[in-house]
């Protein structure tokens, strides 16, 4: 399973937005991926623009050898889910219905929800710690539960590619920890998860490879266990101090004044 | 849309109540009216059906060529009314949405009142063509940058629908005696509806049911609030064709029977509160609770001396709303 993204450009305005020059990388299966980056460097444009919400100017995303430009918005579900930035639930639908909805582009014209499909649906509410929560209604969800849905509903899409645009921002550590390890456990299942994460630590900790954006071009492209003090104050312009924790030796980083 | 209590009633009794009161509502529409029938003769009426011999043609006219006709007209248009109000608030994600939030209303009107001044024969055809042309040029307007922004599109059918009132104003300072006219096809009614009537609204129901109505998972993710386009939803083809088809239908109801207000505003928001967003019961339980209020609007309009039936919907519906809302606070 290849993802490749090539000389990926996209505008808004005139302003090159994803720079096409320095926008070109590769995923395999199995790899979970951390784009870091200061605010506005690109990030959720560039995850935008592999998911087809927004289309590129130029270049190409391929998935498997095939080009995903002249794909149907169903089929590209069927490829890419996308939990944005800006998911939240406008009408009182319970969590089940939710979640469901995620089982979408797999139906055909008229074809209604299958008993098979509220199965996934549950499978995909447990993995998130969301047993017991079916028929609560998703508009008086806290912060935390609401984001952990929407993410169950990219899961019900069951989809090779994954793309996560800072998942653990409402999450308490506990269930940032649940979010990256089911991550780990669909990388395990030989999946690809793209996740763009403002926490260093835990970027350090979960994924297994890194791709440093600034002002929309990919500075940096490393294995997480590579970052050092020197790529971190080029990105975010501060200065980083890097330890190794004793208990079992994981990196941490910690921005200085 | 509107904050639910969590507890939902079952739709099952939605489709059992709703469809009692449609049932006791079209029977009332066939038994009340100037011509005084009892009720075995009504009843002998309806099994004899338009064409069977009777000695009583008069009866048998009132019964299948006026009573008849009309009853239907108001239940297929209530059911077009709330079935599009449903689909409105959901695609536009905007509970304040109904059917006339794209100009269809405001362009009926403004074209019924050029016919009525001009002293054309077609104020139906007009007013169909008025809130056709209006609506094509709210959807220019709003869909002009192919941008999933929804708000474009209300904010079109605003403008679009105040430009064309206060055209309707200027047509109405000019109209001179003939204002009356205009009026009076404002207000809306049944009164003359026939079953010439009945074909178009049928036509406009089928084109509902085929283009909006079986969009009922797409309604439900655009409803939702969740973007769309990662779950694999074409949003501008889908809001086309389900807003598209949901104003055509309701053209052919403004066009004929004026603007009726509240059906397709309320309704959606009552039974959602009931039975919560889900559009596999809310759509159905819209076109049966829709026609069944619709009916006994007018049939209590019939009685009260031909009032505006949209002056009674907003009457009866509005109490109605305004105690779930209170407490279901």
């Amino acid at each position: 399973m290849i993802l490749s993204i090539d000389s990926l450009s996209v505008y808004l305005g005139y302003k090159e937005i994803l720079k096409g020059g320095a926008m070109s990388f590769t995923a395999n299966g199995g790899e979970i991926i951390g784009i870091l980056g200061p605010n506005g460097s690109g990030k959720s444009t560039l995850l935008r623009a592999i998911s087809g919400i927004i289309k590129n100017d130029a270049g190409r995303i391929t998935f498997d050898g095939k080009d995903t430009e002249p794909l149907k918005t169903k089929e590209r579900a069927r490829i890419f889910a996308h939990v944005t930035q800006s998911e939240h639930f406008a009408a009182a639908y319970t969590v089940l219905e939710s979640v469901l909805m995620g089982r979408y582009p797999h139906l055909r014209r008229f074809e209604n929800y299958s008993a098979q499909d509220i199965e996934i649906a549950r499978i995909s509410m447990r993995r998130l710690s969301l047993e017991g929560f079916e028929k609560r209604i998703v508009t008086e969800l806290s912060g935390g539960e609401s984001a952990r849905v929407a993410i169950a509903r990219a899961l019900a899409q069951d989809t090779p590619v994954l793309l996560l645009d800072e998942p653990t921002a409402a999450l308490d550590p506990k269930y940032s920890l649940n979010i990256m390890r089911v991550a780990r456990e669909l990388a395990d299942e030989g999946k690809i998860v793209i996740a763009a994460i403002h926490d260093m630590n835990l970027a350090m900790l979960a994924t297994d490879r890194l791709i440093f954006l600034k002002e929309g071009t990919i500075i940096s492209d490393r294995a997480s266990g590579d970052v050092d003090g020197r790529i971190l104050e080029y990105i975010y312009d501060i200065p980083w101090e890097l330890f190794t924790t004793g208990t079992n030796n994981r990196k941490v980083a910690f921005p200085l004044e | 849309m509107i904050r639910l209590g969590t507890h939902r009633v079952r739709p099952m009794w939605g489709y059992l109540v709703l469809s009692l009161f449609l049932l006791i509502s079209a029977a009332f529409g066939l038994y009340m009216g100037d011509v005084e029938v009892t009720l075995d003769k009504l009843f002998g009426m309806l099994m004899l059906g338009p064409f069977g011999k009777t000695d009583d043609v008069f009866l048998q006219s009132v019964v299948w060529q006026i009573r008849f006709p009309r009853v239907l007209s108001t239940i297929i248009s209530g059911a077009v009314l709330a079935a599009s109000g449903v689909a409105y608030q959901s695609v536009l994600r905007n509970p304040l949405a109904e059917p006339y939030t794209l100009g269809v209303a405001s362009g009926a009107a403004f074209g019924a009142a050029c016919a009525i001044i001009a002293g054309l024969p077609g104020v139906s055809a007009a007013a169909f063509a008025g809130s056709i042309a209006s609506l094509f040029i709210v959807w220019i307007l709003g869909e002009r940058k192919n941008a999933p922004d929804i708000s474009r599109i209300i904010l079109a059918g605003v403008i679009v629908g105040s430009i064309l009132s206060a055209g309707l104003t200027f047509l109405k300072a000019l109209a001179g005696d003939r204002v009356s006219v205009i009026v009076i096809w404002l207000m809306g009614s049944f009164s003359a509806a026939n079953w010439l009537d009945v074909f178009p609204l049928t036509l406009g129901l089928f084109v509902l049911l085929l283009f909006c109505a079986s969009n009922m998972n797409e309604m439900d993710i655009m409803a939702s609030g969740t973007n769309a386009a990662s779950l694999g939803l074409d949003l501008s083809t889908r809001r086309l064709l389900i807003l598209g088809s949901a104003s055509f239908a309701v053209s052919f109801v403004v066009s004929r029977f004026g603007i009726i207000g509240f059906v397709g505003l309320v309704i959606p928001h009552i039974l959602r509160i009931l039975f919560g967003p889900s559009h596999r019961s809310l759509i159905p339980l819209s076109l049966i609770g829709g026609g069944a209020l619709l009916c006994a609007a007018d049939t209590l309009a019939k009685m009260l001396n031909e009032i505006p039936a949209g002056v009674l919907t907003v009457l009866i519906g509005g109490p109605v709303f305004c105690a779930i809302l209170w407490n279901r606070g």
